[in-house]
């Protein structure tokens, strides 16, 4: 995966914390999503800077994980969210 | 308050509007019209115009909402009844009409009151919410609603405001059931809403707390209507309202004889 790219979600999402899960409304499909606070975290910052890169290096310095592993689980954070049309942006 | 039909109920409850029924010769024109679908075991259709909104009962009724004068009119057809006009009003037509005018969020619960406050029974379809409340009423608690009831916030809390004194445990169709006396006339404190999940009728009475994205859907799914203009209005008032109930799923084995366990689970658990 390309993490040069802009990525971003979509405009037409609404999200609201309940607990601690980020509950996601597709305005468009009309369908709903949760991520868990870990993936609220990300989804907020993908919001701030469109951009993977930036969410990598995010991550790296607030959470302890091995740098590999982040940028798989990154990935598939994305690949996932694409495939239902959450964000938008060339990867 | 049904002003052609004066020997029907009405029912004023406190901190809502009156809201008049009159009995019209004419029909409003109506510029779109939906399929017809199944409601209450009838063909029934939408229609609208830019101020008017109307559910037809094939041969049964015409139903429409004059958002101007916030009045309901009604057009006859040929299995007319009073009844079935009753039903249709109170059971359908106006919690949709009060969900489309954004005044009120109806939700399709059973509501009882539980030390002065408001306890909510969503299930699927049949799945006991009105067998549940009628349980509750004979063990002496207040009805709010057998079928729905209405939210609103005030200040920072949610208050459940009772919808018609009726308790129907077993279906009949077209009918609001049995009259109850003990029903409750102003907004009440909305404490928490028990989602039933019927399991086998041996399996024991179990309760848990639901979080997150199960709270949401449970209270989501109990929405009376969810059309795509009030998605948005309503995500909002969901996601809010789950951050201040609780929402619990009560596991009921599916035997009329063990009710009485299930009441006291919930009294225990409250």
């Amino acid at each position: 995966m390309d993490f040069t790219q802009n990525i971003m979600p979509i405009a037409t999402a609404f999200t609201q914390m309940v607990d601690d899960e980020l509950i996601i409304l597709d305005t468009q499909s009309e369908n709903y999503f949760a991520l868990d606070a870990i993936g609220a975290v990300m989804w907020e910052e993908l919001s701030k800077n469109h951009s993977s890169q930036r969410l990598y290096a995010y991550m790296l310095k607030h959470y302890e994980v091995d740098a590999s592993i982040l940028k798989k689980d990154i990935e598939t954070f994305i690949q996932t969210l694409l495939s239902h049309n959450l964000l938008i942006g060339e990867i | 308050m049904f002003e052609d039909e004066k020997d029907l109920a009405f029912y004023k409850l406190e901190h809502t509007q009156k809201i008049y029924v009159f009995h019209k010769r004419v029909i409003p024109l109506f510029t779109v019209q939906s399929a017809w679908l199944k409601m209450s075991q009838r063909s029934v259709r939408y229609h609208s115009n830019d101020e008017i909104w109307g559910l037809e009962i094939k041969d049964v009724l015409t139903l429409f909402w004059d958002r101007k004068t916030q009045s309901i009119g009604y057009i006859k057809g040929k299995y007319f009844s009073k009844k079935r006009l009753e039903f249709w009003t109170f059971h359908t037509f106006l919690p949709l009409a009060l969900s489309l005018q954004k005044s009120h969020t109806i939700l399709h619960v059973g509501a009882v009151l539980f030390n002065n406050k408001a306890i909510l029974f969503s299930a699927l379809s049949f799945g006991g919410k009105s067998t549940l409340t009628a349980y509750f009423l004979d063990k002496g608690h207040a009805l709010l609603g057998d079928d729905t009831v209405a939210i609103i916030k005030d200040k920072e809390v949610y208050n459940a405001i009772a919808s018609y004194p009726f308790s129907r445990p077993y279906r009949e169709p077209e009918s609001l059931g049995s009259k109850v006396d003990n029903f409750v006339q102003k907004p009440s404190y909305l404490q928490s809403m028990y989602h039933l999940k019927s399991v086998d009728k041996e399996a024991k009475v179990s309760i848990r707390t639901l979080y997150g994205i199960e709270k949401f859907k449970v209270l989501q799914q109990s929405l009376f209507i969810e059309f795509s203009s009030l998605k948005e209005i309503n995500f909002i008032f969901i996601t809010d309202l789950a951050k201040h109930i609780s929402v619990y799923e009560i596991e009921i084995p599916w035997d009329l004889e063990r009710l009485e366990e299930v009441y006291q689970a919930i009294l225990t658990h409250n």
